[in-house]
């Protein structure tokens, strides 16, 4: 077994951005709520140790329970989050310089608080062109209108403010926000998930169509699975604040090999079917199960996984782009049999 | 004339905003009864949310509106009319009879109070308990939206909470007024699968239990079916189907109908065929 870091296989790309041993955590600070002093409280672990990497043109999908640490990452690597250890690196170089950072851009998994209220949509979508020295006054509504239509918002819908506009359209907003300055890498924090399906396909399509032109180096988070296979490379799963698994789209559909991603497959198909459901309680950032973190939940833990933590690592006989972090990655398969004939 | 029995009828409802050029709703008419659960589906932009603002009466003061909303009688108060009460009325309507989850849940928290206090509020409101009870009740409901370590959240402000955090604390306070109807604007549009279905259990537990009533807005055909026994279409600002779950497959349905069950559809297959390929 080797270890591993969530890393692509195509190597013939350079790696532009990569995370190492990212800690990041939050202080609780707020006094009581009546009645329920817990004395000191120990901090909320958001996200512990993680490491990977993106290559160049690459889409990197992060996807896993909802609190389980995804925007804490992306905003660390924003830096609008201060990191607690751990190093992230664009192109080799820390990213940190105002210049560095322009190449990175973000769109935010709440529309509505990241953009000035004051502003009108054509205001919101040119400011960030004023960084941009190559951008000639002149040259911004221009940028602007075409950056509208890659997105699909109605041209009338310019002089709206936020507060104006549907869900929808203001996602669309966000999405052109963050295109217009023509960045490296765009992180996206669900993205579509306000959209309708016909809306989410033509926006994933545009956003596929950008990446290939350019190259651009995506990391997405996503809850929704299906949107993730039809738009990511690779995928990482978190749980708890750890990759616990990273794989291409096709593996991780395919051959998931940590329970948890399991699960994640079979809960995308639950409403439809009556797909096994990962039971019990979701575990709490401040105070993490031992050993594993998934063992309260898993179906297949032994004595081994409450008392050692599983490193992320190749499984046997797998191909060096597949990792999972469990003790019993090669019994995962039989989930599905076992979950099949009701042992659960 | 319309039914007296109805929990909530709206009539010929238009709706146009001052600075918009055109209205947002035109002519919308449906009524629900007691107990009854709708979907309310159709492409973004087409006047979903307005509709679900105009019932609150939440819209902002320069909106033009006209037509009609009842609220059906209740142990001993006649109907209201919604457009036309005083705002004291109103106030003892939202949160108690209908209650809402925004599509925005972090922009319908208050920023400056915690979390814990802000579902308190929603109890207590209008009721005389011991606070002790209130209190249990308030990390009871957070538990049961599926949140890890309620205790935890009862104290947190709300900009220190996850995107689907911040969804299903509001889906907790507008439950904590045990209201008549639920209108939920896009209710678990930020969670994953398996979050998903706990709260879709949730809510079924409270229409088994209390007969509560559902407006649900969402873009999820799957959501839709799992929870909703009718469902209206809208379409350029207007509801152009108003049918039985099971027939929006049918083929003779509207356009817009049958573009929303399709594009459910063909998602649906991609990710099955992501997934098959290797089994
Ligand atoms: N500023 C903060 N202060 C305290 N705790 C925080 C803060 N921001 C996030 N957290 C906590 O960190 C954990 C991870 O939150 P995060 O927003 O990263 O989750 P997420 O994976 O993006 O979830 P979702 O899918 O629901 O958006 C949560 O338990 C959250 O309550
Ligand atoms: N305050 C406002 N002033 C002017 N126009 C507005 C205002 N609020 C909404 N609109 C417009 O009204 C239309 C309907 O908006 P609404 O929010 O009801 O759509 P929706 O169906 O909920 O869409 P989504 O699924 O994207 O949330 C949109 O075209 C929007 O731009
Ligand atoms: S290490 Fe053990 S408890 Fe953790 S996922 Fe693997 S089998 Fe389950
Ligand atoms: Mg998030
Ligand atoms: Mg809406």
């Amino acid at each position: 077994m080797t270890h591993h870091e969530v890393a692509s296989r195509d190597d013939s790309e350079p790696v532009r951005i990569r995370v190492s041993d990212l800690h990041v955590s939050f202080a609780d600070r707020s006094r009581r709520w009546f009645g329920s002093s817990l004395g000191a409280s120990p901090r909320i672990q958001a996200v512990k140790g993680i490491d990977l990497s993106i290559r160049k043109g690459e889409c990197l999908g992060l996807v896993g329970e909802s609190g389980c640490g995804k925007s804490t990452l992306a905003r660390a690597i924003m830096r609008l989050t201060p990191v607690e250890r751990g190093t992230i690196a664009l192109d080799g170089r820390t990213l940190e310089s105002k210049a560095t950072r322009q190449r990175v851009q973000m769109v935010f998994q709440n529309a509505h608080s990241s953009m000035n209220p004051r502003m009108t949509v054509e205001a919101i979508v040119s400011d960030p062109l004023r960084f941009d020295d190559r951008c000639e006054k002149s040259e911004r509504a221009d940028r602007v209108s075409k950056v509208l239509c890659v997105v699909g918002l109605d041209d009338h819908l310019r002089r709206r403010y936020p507060h104006e506009l549907s869900g929808g359209q203001l996602q669309r907003v966000a999405i052109a926000r963050a295109l217009v300055l023509d960045p490296d890498v765009l992180i996206c924090d669900e993205p579509v998930s306000a959209l309708d399906v016909t809306a989410q396909v033509e926006i994933l399509a545009q956003l596929k169509e950008i990446q290939r032109e350019r190259s651009l180096t995506m990391l997405f988070i996503t809850h929704d699975l299906d949107v993730a296979y039809s738009i990511c490379d690779r995928l990482a799963v978190m749980y708890l604040g750890r990759v616990v698994e990273t794989g291409s789209v096709s593996q991780i559909a395919r051959q998931p090999r940590h329970p948890y991603t399991f699960f994640l497959n079979s809960a995308s198909q639950r409403l439809q079917h009556d797909s096994p459901i990962l039971g019990g309680e979701p575990p709490s950032p401040q105070n993490p199960p031992n050993g594993c973190a998934f063992h309260p939940r898993c179906p297949i833990a032994t004595d081994r996984c409450r008392s050692q933590s599983p490193e992320l690592v190749t499984p046997e006989g797998q191909p060096i782009s597949q990792a999972a972090a469990c003790h019993h990655s090669d019994r995962v398969v039989q989930l599905q049999k076992l979950t099949t004939t009701n042992q659960f | 004339m319309k039914s007296t029995s109805a929990l909530i009828d709206v009539a010929d409802l238009s709706v146009r905003y001052a600075r918009g050029e055109l209205p947002v709703l035109r002519d919308v008419s449906f009524s629900m009864d007691p107990g009854e659960s709708i979907a309310l589906v159709g492409d973004s932009g087409c006047g979903k949310s307005t509709l679900a603002l105009t019932m609150m009466r939440l819209l902002p003061a320069d909106a033009m509106v006209r037509g009609s909303i009842v609220l059906g009688e209740r142990g001993g108060s006649g109907p209201i009319d919604i457009l036309g009460t005083d705002e004291r009325t109103m106030q003892s309507v939202r949160g108690k009879r209908i209650a809402m989850v925004f599509q925005n849940p972090i922009g319908s928290l208050d920023p400056v109070m915690r979390v814990g206090d802000q579902i308190l509020e929603v109890i207590l409101a209008g009721r005389k308990s011991a606070r002790s009870a209130t209190r249990s009740k308030a990390l009871q409901l957070l538990e049961r939206v599926g949140i890890a370590d309620p205790s935890r959240l009862a104290r947190a402000w709300p900009h220190e909470l996850s995107g689907g955090m911040a969804q299903r604390v509001t889906l907790a306070m507008a439950l904590a007024g045990e209201p008549e109807l639920l209108i939920a604007d896009e209710p678990t549009s930020a969670l994953d699968g398996n979050v998903q279905a706990q709260i879709v259990e949730l809510i079924c537990e409270c229409r088994r239990d209390s007969g509560l009533s559902l407006l649900l807005i969402t873009h999820d055909m799957a959501v839709a079916d799992a929870l909703a026994s009718r469902v209206c279409v809208m379409n350029e600002n207007r509801i152009v189907d108003d049918l039985p779950i099971e027939a929006a497959n049918a083929s003779n349905r509207h356009a817009a109908t049958r573009r929303l069950v399709e594009a459910a559809a063909s998602k649906r297959q991609k990710v099955a065929a992501t997934m098959d390929g290797g089994r």
